[in-house]
């Protein structure tokens, strides 16, 4: 064998050694979604079911849960509202996102049509967005494995009786994200603390922009917003993460004065992300920012175009885009393969409302 | 090169990225990227109007004093498409920046957004008409932020645009936003008004847009948001 025949051989061969090796002994992987609920009188749980997500599927569904039965269910009192002051999220490997909302103005998601509404590649209404924009955010994750928040001492999340709350789950099990087990399961648990002992409400602030698009002929774009407290006096931040998908490269939110045009100062920045798939949750005690009176949240999200999977291909995306420019954008939606997105997720005490931003 | 280098060079290209990102190529022609031509003249300052959509979604161009149209936008609520037309700059991803501004509370409402100016054949390039992610989305309603209402009354409209060299210019006006949009008037008026609180049912069917039947839930917002979290 010639020295180069030798060299050629080493290289093909080289990987079979180094980048393969004797696969390792089975062992039990534990399951991340796994949560023990909290024990009777101190919370409750609830939790989506054991769900296949198969190859090359999207999976978002819809989870009903009455605040009346879960306190029933679990030693709490049915007829007064609970008071929630930890959160706790399990999830399996392969979530994009999950959220939890307070359900308000019923559009096409209805808890009288099932406790448990599904959604595949992009078909049911638990992917129209439409169907929950009034619905206040109440706990959200986007990593993988086990989230565990305590709100500071005397802040609360309060749930009447009668409200429902929905927990959403999206699994992708696709080329830019996978859902190793093929499985999907989540538990939340809701960690409660007695009237008494609540000093402030817990409120959340949710801002998305729709009017986004990521094309080839403009391939670095960048989008700005501003969300507002409407609140009469300086809250504090206590929890944010941002979203976005593949397209995404930078995702910053500022401290807002909401009176100033231009992005806030450096200093101002309390959350910076360049990951799309495992964005980092900031919580209290680490993110405490302090929010003056009329002030808000400034944000921008930063994109670099891609060319789309070949199965999808920029036919797939001009098909999908309803301006019909046939610039292979990605525009606003659920699909990760082929969407969009730019919105926060923004947790601060004492609450003046429940703020959507569109 | 060596050859030993050679080898694990090829080694390491073995076992790295076994599914390479795809490249920019579309039937062997590479594809992405701004090919627009520079507007006007390089050397000379920019030059720009303000343009915004109208009631019927057509273009009009407001200066100080003038009317400019509170927009239905697919997003919900009720936006100021804010745009530009302009020369002597690269037409090329240029940051287009709109607020609007309550004179009294000095409180303001932005979008900010990168785009390419469409050429037109008189050496400009402007917003496209048919793209409003080419605008500015201003949000203006829900009002949770004016003192006042937000239509019949000033407020300061501000348009920047800074093109990727940093040529800058700015204009600012004061400007009546309107409840124009045929059909949706009463709803504009519900959303947009001073008193409007977080959960008022504006219901377009009603005179004055406020259903006097409908739960003011604290804790609802926008009715007619047509988009939410992901």
């Amino acid at each position: 064998m010639s020295a180069l025949r030798s060299l050629v051989f080493l290289a093909l061969a080289a990987p079979l050694f180094a980048c393969s090796s004797e696969p390792p002994p089975p062992t039990v992987e534990p399951d991340k979604a796994q949560l023990d609920p909290p024990p009777e009188g101190q919370g409750f749980q609830i939790e989506t079911a054991l769900f296949e997500v198969p190859a090359g599927v999207e999976k978002q569904d819809c989870y009903f849960f009455k605040v009346r039965d879960l306190a029933a269910a679990n030693g709490l009192d049915p007829n007064n509202p609970v008071h929630v002051n930890r959160v706790q999220i399990a999830q399996r490997d392969g979530s994009h996102h999950m959220n939890v909302f307070r359900v308000r103005t019923i559009v096409g998601l209805d808890p009288a049509n099932g406790a448990v509404q599904e959604g595949t590649d992009n078909v049911g209404e638990c992917f129209k967005s439409s169907n929950w924009a009034d619905w206040p955010l109440v706990a959200n994750s986007q990593i993988d494995g086990q989230l565990d928040w305590s709100f500071p001492e005397g802040v609360a999340n309060e749930f009447q009786p009668d409200e429902w709350l929905m927990l959403q789950t999206h699994y992708v099990n696709a080329q830019t994200q996978g859902t190793p087990s093929g499985e999907g399961k989540v538990n939340v648990n809701f960690w409660t603390i007695p009237k008494e002992k609540v000093t402030a409400q817990l409120g959340t602030l949710f801002a998305t922009k729709q009017s986004i698009r990521v094309c080839a002929s403009n391939p670095t774009p960048s989008y700005s917003g501003t969300c507002q407290f409407d609140s009469q006096k300086p809250v504090t931040i206590i929890g944010a993460n941002g979203h976005f998908h593949s397209r995404g490269k930078q995702f910053d939110m500022f401290a807002w004065d909401g009176t100033s045009a231009e992005e806030p100062p450096i200093d101002q920045r309390f959350y910076s992300s360049q990951m799309w798939d495992e964005p980092p949750m900031l919580t209290s005690p680490q993110l405490n920012r302090e929010i003056p009176t009329g002030g808000g949240v400034f944000y921008t999200c930063s994109y670099q175009w891609q060319m789309p999977e070949a199965s999808l291909g920029c036919d797939g995306l001009d098909a999908l885009d309803k301006q019909g420019a046939n610039d292979c954008c990605y525009t606003f939606g659920p699909i990760v393969e082929a969407n969009e997105h730019c919105n926060i997720f923004v947790y601060y005490y004492p609450k003046a409302d429940d703020i959507n931003c569109f | 090169m060596d050859k030993r280098w050679l080898a694990l060079a090829l080694v390491c290209a073995a076992c790295s990225s076994p599914d390479p990102p795809p490249e920019p190529y579309d039937a062997g022609i590479i594809i992405g990227g701004c090919k627009l031509a520079y507007l006007g003249d390089a050397s000379a300052e920019p030059i720009m109007d303000v343009i915004a959509l109208g009631p019927e979604g057509e273009i009009q161009t407001p200066t100080d004093g003038s009317d400019v149209s509170l927009i239905f936008p697919p997003q919900g609520g009720r936006v100021v498409f804010a745009g530009v037309r302009a020369t002597n700059i690269d037409p090329c991803a240029v940051r287009l920046a709109g607020s609007l501004r309550d004179p009294v509370s000095k409180q303001v409402r932005l979008d900010n957004r990168t785009i390419n100016l469409e050429p037109t054949d008189d050496g400009y390039g402007r917003s496209a008409p048919t793209d409003l992610s080419a605008f500015a989305n201003i949000p203006a309603c829900p009002n949770q932020w004016a003192d006042d209402d937000l239509f019949d009354k000033p407020y300061e409209l501000t348009v920047s645009l800074t093109d990727r060299d940093g040529k800058k210019i700015t204009k600012v006006m004061t400007v009546t936003p309107r409840c124009n949009e045929p059909g949706r008037e009463a709803e504009c008026l519900c959303m947009c008004a001073g008193e409007y609180v977080l959960g008022m049912q504006c219901d377009p069917t009603v005179d004055g847009g406020v259903d006097p039947d409908a739960d003011a839930g604290a804790d609802a917002s926008d009715p007619d948001a047509s988009g939410g979290p992901p």
